[in-house]
């Protein structure tokens, strides 16, 4: 408990970050004190720490931590206060019989204890500090437990292990391979952002490990994603996780295929995504976050680590994760959420399931028909020469100079995707080597064969730099019966 | 410094195996094909075999191997049969 | 397998037949969800281009396991 009025304060004599040592007695000098019990890791101090630092109140802060970590803490909350440090085995806080932080004491200019408040306590905390902290919610939030609390195994938990030890990640197995960030509970809470976090959004194939957006938010942290990041990873999730999507097929798979994540609606911008110049290539935390927190969604939560449940032959860099953002504004076409029936104005992801791109340089087309035929017949050889038609959606990624191109002759989305439909067919004669689907082995000689179902088996986004004449097609995820699902961006919540 | 598992430890949970009978006759046989190619003929042999030991035998097949079978399909295999083969996983 | 397992909590006693190649994936999934005793009946790759006879020849020394498998 902590000490009851009256009761005489103990002293101390503790570091003060930056310089020197001070005591009580240094603290009383001048008249009463106050003194704020804090660690360096729990979300309610910083709190108190930004609110009361704001508010100017005059009080001593009591960090259980090193030297160094209270530093951190003060910078991180702004705090301009002196800042003390007690590193284990705590015998300040034991003396004055902490439990949770933080918890802040009123001490007389005689050293008597005059009140304590525990947690954060803002009509209570205005009362001890004499001072008129604003109205803000929450006007109360539990703290954590006091470090001089820990029994032994916990405080060698503690200081085994600082929070950004990718090493200690490692041993654990929570990554790709790539370094990941500790998912310590105060970062996952700011992912979470207030979301209940044993809410589930299902099973995840193939190991069926429950999505509660707690794990959905600690695999976001490992990614490296921004809280602003997380509602299109759980939208995302939420997407994969739908049976028409089929998960399991793609992450047990000996193909390569993995997960691509397409943003549109103005989520993009908040989220800092890069839809221009290197749209599908390094450079951009969202977009490479993003699309890593899926995967591990995948390999972690839902045990499709490759090698293991995930057992594709090759794997490809793509499945490490893809994320991509449609350039609305360069488009000169609806963009995909809106083709798949959502308002302009609504963020929306959709994910589809694919290969690695396959670049398509052409610099000499000059009229659409031209180009499309280009872009179709790039796209020709994808799965195997002969496998005509593919029977899964294909993703193309159109440059701003050939969308351009596309749609000077008045192309919609739709012609483009009926040209290139149109140019891709092949004699079923000519496709009889190798690897080819029943509709090859029973049409005849002459019948042309659409590498395409239909023209709704090809998917169009606009992405790129200005400059350069180079789209892609994803290789597509064959034989696995999954089709695109859409989902809208909920930020509110 | 504890973290927050991305796994959820009930995918591990032991499983106890179902009991065994001790001979064939009279039992009733769920075959469940996953629906790859050559499936359906290995279970038509091992069909063969198993009415050669007096089992009675039902023919299940999963819409795409690619997917877990449905939990309606295992309930209604289970409902039914006391014993299953499944095949052709290749 | 996540059929398999299913339907042994279920109280159905199962015998899964694979080809060779899908040994480790089965032992490796049986372990995660909870049957790590667990064991396919297991017959060479491939089996695509198999004749009828070959097929059944195949089938038939599946069938001695999979009793095992499946019978106290």
């Amino acid at each position: 408990m902590p000490p009851a009025a009256n009761a005489v304060a103990p002293g101390f004599t503790l570091p003060r970050v930056g310089a020197g040592s001070v005591t009580l007695a240094d603290l009383l000098r001048t008249g009463p004190a106050a003194v704020m019990f804090v660690t360096e890791d729990c979300p309610t101090c910083e709190l108190a720490l930004r609110r009361l630092g704001a508010a100017g109140a005059d009080l001593a802060v009591v960090c259980e931590a090193d030297p160094a970590a209270a530093a951190r803490l003060a910078q991180r909350t702004g705090f301009a206060g002196p800042m003390l440090c007690e590193p284990a085995p705590y015998e300040t806080s034991r003396a004055y019989g902490l439990e949770a932080v933080p918890t802040t004491v009123a001490i007389a200019a005689d050293g008597a204890v005059t009140a304590a408040v525990v947690g954060w306590d803002a009509p209570a905390l205005s009362e001890l500090l004499g001072i008129d902290l604003p109205a803000d919610p929450p006007l109360r939030k539990p703290g954590c437990a006091a470090k001089s609390t820990y029994d032994a195994a916990q405080l060698a938990a503690d200081a085994a292990g600082s929070d950004d030890d990718p090493e200690a990640m490692y041993e654990l197995g929570w990554t790709d391979g790539l370094p990941t960030i500790a998912p310590t509970p105060q970062r996952v809470a700011a992912m979470l952002a207030g979301r209940d976090p044993a809410h589930s959004l299902g099973p995840v194939p193939p190991g069926m490990g429950e999505a509660t957006l707690e794990r959905v938010a600690a695999c976001a942290v490992l990614a490296g994603c921004r809280p602003e990041h997380f509602a299109i990873v759980a939208a995302a999730a939420e997407a994969m996780l739908e049976p028409a999507y089929n998960l399991h097929g793609q992450a047990v798979t000996t193909q390569p295929a993995g997960q691509i994540a397409v943003v549109n609606g103005p989520v993009r911008a908040t989220a800092g995504l890069n839809a221009g110049m290197g749209a599908l290539g390094p450079g951009t935390r969202a977009n490479l976050t993003i699309g890593r927190a899926l995967r591990l969604l995948v390999s972690l939560t839902g045990e499709g680590m490759p090698g293991r449940l995930d057992r594709s032959t090759l794997g490809q860099a793509g499945k490490v994760g893809v994320c991509i953002a449609e350039d609305e504004t360069r488009s000169p076409w609806p963009p995909l959420h809106v083709e798949h029936g959502f308002a302009a104005g609504t963020s929306v992801v959709t994910m589809l399931a694919g290969d690695a791109p396959l670049t398509i340089s052409e610099h000499r087309s000059r009229t659409p028909e031209a180009l499309a035929a280009a872009l179709g017949w790039a796209a020709a050889t994808l799965w195997s020469p002969n496998w005509f038609p593919i029977g899964a959606a294909t993703l193309f990624v159109i440059c701003p100079e050939h969308a351009d191109t596309l749609a000077a002759g008045g192309w919609s989305k739709a012609d483009v995707r009926e040209a290139i439909w149109h140019a891709v067919r092949r004699p079923a004669g000519e496709l009889r080597h190798g690897e080819f689907p029943d509709r090859v082995e029973r049409a005849p000689d002459a019948e042309l064969i659409p590498k395409w179902d239909s023209p709704a088996d090809i998917v169009l986004i606009v992405a790129g730099g200005e400059a350069g004449r180079f789209s892609a097609v994803y290789g597509p995820c064959v034989g696995m019966d999954w089709k695109p699902v859409s989902l809208e961006v909920r930020c509110d919540t | 410094m504890r973290y927050v598992s991305p796994y959820d430890p009930a995918v591990s949970a032991p499983v106890q195996p179902a009991p065994r009978p001790d001979a064939l006759a009279g039992r009733t046989v769920a075959l469940l094909d996953i629906s790859k190619n050559r499936g359906k003929e290995f279970l038509d042999r091992i069909e063969a075999r198993l009415r050669d030991h007096g089992a009675e035998v039902e023919r299940y097949a999963k819409p795409l191997f690619s997917r877990p079978a449905s939990g309606e399909l295992v309930e209604r295999i289970a409902g039914r049969a006391e014993l299953c083969i499944e095949a052709l996983a290749d | 397998m996540h059929d398999l397992v299913r339907l042994e909590a279920r109280g159905v006693a199962t015998a899964g037949v694979g080809t060779q190649p899908f040994a480790d994936e089965a032992l490796e999934q049986a372990a995660l969800l909870g049957m790590p005793g667990y064991r396919m009946v297991l017959i060479p790759h491939p089996v695509q281009l198999l004749t009828a006879a070959e097929l059944d020849a195949r089938a038939d020394a599946a069938f001695d396991e999979a009793l095992a498998r499946l019978l106290a």
